[in-house]
């Protein structure tokens, strides 16, 4: 049997498994709820009449802008942000947020960035088995004469990734047919491209943090070990990064070590959503290249481990 | 056994666990087909021997050449080994039958062809009725029969078993042993086992493992000394005399005495062979008063094995 037909089966085996699997049922509940809360949250002050559509895009596109000011290691204090707009600073991250809430479906824009933000922590939860699961109960032992070990890695990889790919969609398609159905502040000939525009977006993004997610998998036996890891290096590399980042203001031999934040596609993954294709292709690359190394280390990694 | 291939062969191989020595410049080679045991004290390696060769663990020092492949993990080597754990465990919430078509998919075999063998082996070892249900169901003694059935799947060259038979009734034990003096006839089947008696009657060769060496390997006959070796039972206790009388019989080259058994080692080399000596031991003994009541070829495996590992009686006779 070829090894690709070997790596088919695996995913297929996998996503098969995580159906009736309580982790797996966990990852998709747990994605869903998350996913569609965070839209709730995005559409509530609209949905309630809080706040008028106009008002909300205007405060939207502040808001935007600040994300990004602060993504981009250039501005933590919003007042000074809003001082450096109204000076004529950072004109490039005024047009990028006008690009994502004025020029584009603006509830879409902002739910699609908070998941990109909430996504990557969620992710884990879909691969942090794919290995030690098998390796703690040893089950692995009656997989390997029939298979190499690549083979198995790359087909639990493949199966994590493609189960996250359709609950994002599904998840995406639940969120433009409500806009476009109870909410529609904007038009489906502007929902459906931004929609479809967003998802790849968000498709390539998983690629890297479900590949950290198997890489912990063949660095610890015990999968809740491997999943506290995976999630806790999620967190920990944005959090100490900017910290670090801020610290660099005043003792600047720290400053560089914010760049600890390209640990993982925190540094770029806000270029996903930029409206100059360039940047945008770039960003896609890098996150098919970070996958692509954490998979590298992780095969390196499972085939020299003991079994 | 036919000796002109061999399909496994290690060579200086050693292996740690930190400080702690598991395997230490261990050198095998067997043939392409029969059935082998490996025996051996607890702790002595055989789990870590069955490890590496099976490609569980990384080969730290020396060499393992598995059908003709340079490492155990060797992609030429995939569904041409099978290997029955000691300790692994099925997916619990996943069917059985479903688990057992899986990995018959990655031997490349599907449909209605798959769903035979599975059934089909599954029958032989008497767990065809709880293909639809998922491990969590299974007794220890039917995980173990599972595991055996999983090994059966497909036509590997190279079998490893793992303690095959530890947890089964009498019935079922039987059962298996007779699936694996099968399957010995085509493929070379590695069993580990402390049941001594039971090994007799079903390897043709065997290895003796203590502190992560091979102290003893070869055929049973090699191992017990069966040729040269007799176990006799008299009516009577022997005394120091009578054994001492007994060691200055011609062709008798070392006797041990416990109450009423004497075990002699004979020197079959000179004329008329082993018969020659066998008559002048019973003279010897009917000089002496002491009419056999049983005689054995051979030390069991057992005895043998006790001698191996240490025993001190036999030691004894070993000097």
């Amino acid at each position: 049997m070829s090894r690709i037909s070997q790596i088919l089966l695996h995913a297929r085996n996998s996503m098969s498994h995580s159906l009736r699997s309580g982790s797996g049922i966990a990852f998709i509940v747990l994605t869903m709820m998350t996913g569609l809360g965070v839209a709730s949250l995005v559409f509530m002050p609209i949905e309630l009449e809080m706040i008028t559509a106009e008002e909300f895009r205007d405060n939207a596109a502040r808001a935007v802008g600040f994300f990004l000011a602060m993504a981009t290691l250039q501005e933590w204090s919003f007042n000074t942000f809003v001082e450096r707009m109204e000076a004529g600073d950072l004109v490039e991250l005024a047009t990028w947020g006008r690009y994502l809430v004025l020029d584009h479906p603006v509830l879409l824009s902002l739910t699609v960035l908070l998941l990109g933000l909430v996504l990557p922590i969620l992710l884990p939860l879909g691969s942090f088995a794919s290995i030690s699961g098998d390796v703690q109960h040893r089950s692995i032992r009656y997989l390997l004469p029939r298979t190499t070990r690549t083979s198995l890695l790359l087909g639990r990889l493949l199966g994590a990734l493609v189960l996250s790919w359709t609950l994002i969609t599904l998840l995406q398609g639940a969120i433009v047919l409500y806009l476009g159905i109870v909410l529609p502040l904007d038009g489906w000939s502007d929902l459906v491209p931004w929609g479809i525009k967003t998802l790849g977006a968000l498709l390539v993004l998983c690629v890297p943090y479900v590949a950290l997610g198997v890489l912990f998998s063949t660095l610890f036996r015990v999968p809740m070990v491997a999943l506290l890891g995976s999630v806790g290096f999620t967190i920990a590399v944005p959090v100490i990064s900017l910290s670090l980042h801020r610290a660099g203001e005043e003792w600047e031999m720290l400053g560089f070590l914010g760049y600890l934040l390209y640990l993982l596609p925190w540094g770029y993954s806000h270029n996903l959503l930029s409206p100059d294709g360039q940047t945008v292709a770039w960003a896609m690359l890098f996150c098919l290249c970070h996958g692509l190394f954490f998979t590298i280390v992780a095969v390196l990694r499972f085939r020299r481990m003991d079994l | 056994m036919n000796r002109s291939h061999h399909q496994l062969r290690i060579q200086g191989l050693s292996h740690s666990f930190g400080d702690k020595v598991a395997i230490d410049h261990l050198d095998w080679s067997l043939p392409d087909r029969g059935v082998v045991g490996l025996v051996g004290p607890n702790g002595a390696g055989k789990t870590t021997l069955f490890s590496l060769i099976a490609g569980f663990l990384r080969v730290q020092q020396g060499s393992i050449e598995v059908l003709g492949a340079a490492s155990p993990g060797h992609p030429s080597l995939v569904s041409r080994v099978a290997v029955m754990p000691q300790d692994a465990i099925f997916a619990r919430d996943v069917s059985i039958g479903d688990q057992l078509m899986f990995l018959r998919a990655l031997d490349g075999v599907r449909g209605a062809t798959a769903v035979q063998e599975v059934v089909a082996t599954m029958e032989s070892v008497g767990l065809a009725g709880e293909l639809d249900r998922g491990a969590a169901v299974l007794s220890h003694g039917m995980g173990k029969r599972l595991g055996v059935a999983q090994a059966l799947l497909g036509s590997p060259e190279l079998i490893l078993f793992d303690e095959p038979t530890s947890g089964l009734d009498p019935a079922n034990a039987k059962q298996v042993r007779q699936l694996i003096r099968e399957l010995g006839k085509t493929a070379l089947v590695i069993v580990s086992s402390h049941n001594l008696l039971e090994l007799q009657d079903l390897i043709d060769e065997i290895a003796v493992i203590a502190d992560g060496q091979m102290i003893e390997s070869g055929t049973i006959e090699e191992v017990t000394r069966r040729g040269r070796r007799f176990e006799i039972r008299v009516g009577r206790l022997v005394s120091e005399e009578e054994a001492q009388q007994l060691d200055q019989t011609e062709h008798v080259r070392k006797s041990i005495v416990a109450g009423d058994r004497i075990t002699v080692d004979l020197d079959g080399s000179g004329e008329g062979g082993i018969d020659a000596a066998l008559c002048a031991l019973l003279g010897g003994l009917l000089e002496l008063g002491l009419p056999p009541h049983e005689m054995r070829e051979g030390a069991s495996l057992e005895e043998a094995y006790l001698r191996i590992t240490g025993d001190e009686a036999s030691a004894q006779l070993e000097e």
